[in-house]
């Protein structure tokens, strides 16, 4: 099927009318062109308009139904979380079980890395930072739900974990962490404050959880504790940060300890 | 839906702004949801219910079908609204989109199979998309806006809208109904879609 043809198939491709191999020809062919984007685009704002005047009232207990549900339901993992050297596949990565769910099927190219010395992943990709915000709050939330807190508190942490990645000074670091481990952190010295959120480390044992450090010119001071999340993430959120040079992470007795009594996996800011 | 709506715009040039979200407001809803925010995933809903409802009901033409369907995709809306990328269209069509195309895929499965030949007699000369919806719905500007703007078409960019958009054939399906050749009633769909788009002054 030459390009042509295929720019001939967005308006099916819009309305959902084509064949399945139609549909994976254009899905291959979108990201290539910015025009068929476009039109795409334009075409589904217009099928919006149309549903629009659809528009038909369900009955009341459809939103009982749904909000039970979705109580119930766990959201999916987020897309992963930018390499700090600028590679692109953060955005492209998302699951591949096809457009289903996804944005505008296939049209994965839209964002542009444009590598810069500090916050390119905010600058360039403002989805990144909404997907880096809700992989900690939703760690930090599952976790404060799960021990029975109050919504408000976990929204509380959103709103932290959104203000330090808003801040104007916000730096992102990624790392290996001890031997499996994977750490990402976000800093920001403006709101002295610092959020880690790491892949692989095992399961803390029963009565153990993981303890963060600020390790500095004047030794280690506790950072708090990391929460685990129901996707197996441990994340966690820290203020007073100071000016660390590092930050280590060490398996403690539950509720934390002044001293680190192991030597903590180190990881460089 | 008891409002004017004026979805085309982003807020502004909306009568009294109200309470129905800019493109903006809703991704931002639907960002805040992608956290496990059920007060704003309620928002979504509340925006969004009416359309998807309405639209999934015109393809499949059943009222408790058309709810379970719409519960499909607020709920896959919910586990998935980490994906939604406002730089790449608004959470309108993103949810739009799903619905949709859970419909199309509800109605071609084969429990439906049965209502596809029922469906064909949705082809009456002169109907129009909100035909047999009142009892709900109030009439809107943007219905009318919608109706005009089809009544625009020619018959067969028409027909070609409908049969696929409203009915979820294929462009294949639709072509052997109207007894046209494929190639035609691929040109015809695009150029209808395309007047509609110019009709409705729309911009991506």
């Amino acid at each position: 099927m030459s390009d042509v043809d295929i720019h001939g198939l967005i308006a099916g491709y819009a309305v959902d009318g084509l064949d399945p191999q139609e549909r994976a020809a254009v899905e291959r062919h979108l990201p290539e062109c910015d025009d068929c984007r476009r039109d795409l685009a334009e075409f589904r704002e217009t099928l919006v308009r149309l549903a629009y005047a659809e528009a038909a009232q369900p009955s009341e207990e459809l939103w009982t139904r749904i909000s039970a549900q979705a109580r119930r339901t766990r959201q999916a993992p987020l897309p992963p979380l930018p390499k700090a050297d600028g590679e692109r596949a953060a955005g492209h990565g998302r699951p591949a079980d096809g457009d289903e769910g996804g944005n505008h099927g296939g049209d994965g190219s839209a964002a542009e890395v444009v590598r810069g010395p500090a916050r390119w992943w905010r600058r360039q990709l403002p989805w990144l930072v909404a997907a880096a915000c809700a992989l900690v709050a939703v760690s930090l939330g599952v976790t404060l739900l799960s021990v029975g807190r109050t919504m408000e508190e976990s929204q509380r942490h959103h709103a932290e974990v959104e203000a330090l990645l808003a801040a104007p000074d916000t730096h992102m670091h990624e790392g290996p962490l001890g031997d499996d481990a994977r750490a990402t952190a976000f800093t920001s010295y403006e709101m002295d404050a610092l959020m880690l959120v790491v892949e692989g480390l095992p399961d803390a044992p029963q009565g153990m959880a993981y303890q963060m450090w600020y390790v500095d010119e004047d030794g280690m001071r506790s950072a708090g504790m990391l929460s685990l999340s129901s996707d197996g993430r441990y994340a966690g959120m820290a203020h007073d940060m100071g000016s660390p040079v590092q930050v280590g992470v060490s398996l403690e007795p539950e509720g934390g300890m002044p001293e680190p009594s192991e030597r903590p996996m180190k990881f460089d800011l | 839906m008891e409002r004017v709506r004026d979805i085309g715009m982003d807020g502004a040039g909306r009568p009294g702004g109200g309470s129905v979200p800019s493109n903006d407001e809703l991704a931002e809803l639907v960002r805040k949801t992608a956290v496990g925010d059920l007060a704003a995933f309620e928002r979504v809903y509340r925006e969004l219910c009416g359309p998807v409802f309405g639209v999934v009901r015109r393809v499949l033409l059943d009222e408790a079908q058309s709810e379970e369907v719409a519960q499909e995709v607020f709920l896959e809306v919910w586990r998935h609204c980490s994906r939604f990328d406002p730089a790449r269209g608004s959470a309108r069509s993103w949810v739009l989109v799903i619905a949709h195309r859970r419909a199309v895929d509800r109605v071609r499965s084969e429990e439906a199979a049965t209502e596809r030949t029922a469906a064909a007699g949705r082809l009456e000369p002169g109907a129009t998309p909100a035909d047999g919806v009142e009892q709900h719905v109030e009439t809107s500007l943007e219905r009318e806006k919608v109706r005009r703007c089809l009544r625009r078409l020619t018959e067969l960019q028409r027909d070609a809208v409908r049969l696929t958009y409203y009915t979820g054939y294929t462009q294949r399906e639709a072509a052997d109904l109207l007894k046209v050749p494929l190639t035609t009633l691929k040109g015809r769909l695009r150029d209808g879609l395309i007047r509609l788009r110019d009709c409705l002054g729309v911009a991506a």
